[in-house]
């Protein structure tokens, strides 16, 4: 049987630094890369992946992507279906926090 | 306010890049410079909305000067800046203050260690000494 490159999940982050809900995203991409999912999931660097990173495109295009945005901009989403394809899905920060009635973010 | 009372600040623009320390360095850096060091001369811009073509990010970019911090030798900070129309009047690569401050070393990434915050803070003083000179630069200017 061939040896077929393993089909992982591309976990794209809006990182916003002008909100806290954008550091939030950051550090949830990074925990799931790093704690929960290391084995299927690798992280897509969204200026990269805007600024022409042919190979973070290229990845979007044939892999699955989950979107994690701060706002409702959702400038990761947006920008993963504008350059590859439509996220496999999407989550907003505001939103998670609207469902789940936690406290705002701060920092 | 209006637009012409407005003062003109400089932009800050970091990567941000995830997965990096170095991305993480040029975060952490741009805050220090925009919430500690200078905040009332200084704004934050969001590299996402910039490239996105948010219209208030383009604007803020377009009107002000701009600093670029970028993690990696991609520059996208400073690449998108110039592509959105600013006047990028300094560009300054992680690596490079790095060399400056060996002494420091910058691990981890969701969370840098003490030698990332220390570079970051190093970093920082460098954009407030650019800063403070086009504060002064502008004022000679206007009383010439």
């Amino acid at each position: 049987m061939p040896d077929l490159p393993k089909k992982k999940v591309g976990v794209v982050s809006c990182s916003g630094e002008e909100l806290a809900e954008g550091t939030v995203t950051r550090l949830a991409a990074l925990k799931v890369l790093e704690q929960l999912r290391p084995a299927d999931t690798v992280t897509i660097c969204l200026p990269l992946f805007l600024a022409g990173g042919e190979g973070d495109r290229a990845f979007a295009r044939f892999y699955p992507t989950i979107a994690v945005d701060g706002c409702e901009l959702r400038c990761a989403a947006r920008a993963t279906e504008l350059y590859s394809s439509k996220p496999a899905a999407s989550i907003v920060v505001r939103e998670l926090i609207a469902e789940n009635d936690l406290g705002q973010p701060v920092g | 306010m209006t637009d012409q009372n407005r003062k003109s600040c400089v932009v800050i623009v970091p990567c941000s890049g995830i997965g990096k320390t170095y991305g993480a360095v040029s975060r952490e850096a741009a805050y220090v410079i925009t919430e500690d060091l200078r905040p009332e001369d200084t704004q934050l811009v969001a590299l996402s909305m910039l490239v996105l073509g948010d219209e208030t990010a383009r604007a803020a970019v377009a009107g002000n000067s701009a600093i670029t911090i970028d993690g990696c030798k991609l520059a996208c900070a400073s690449k998108m800046v110039k592509e959105s129309g600013g006047k990028v009047v300094q560009e300054i690569a992680v690596l490079d203050v790095y060399r400056r401050y060996k002494q420091f070393k910058p691990q981890g990434i969701g969370e840098l260690n003490e030698g990332g915050l220390q570079l970051a803070k190093a970093l920082a003083d460098e954009v407030a000494v650019t800063i403070d000179t086009l504060a002064s630069d502008n004022k000679g200017g206007r009383n010439a």
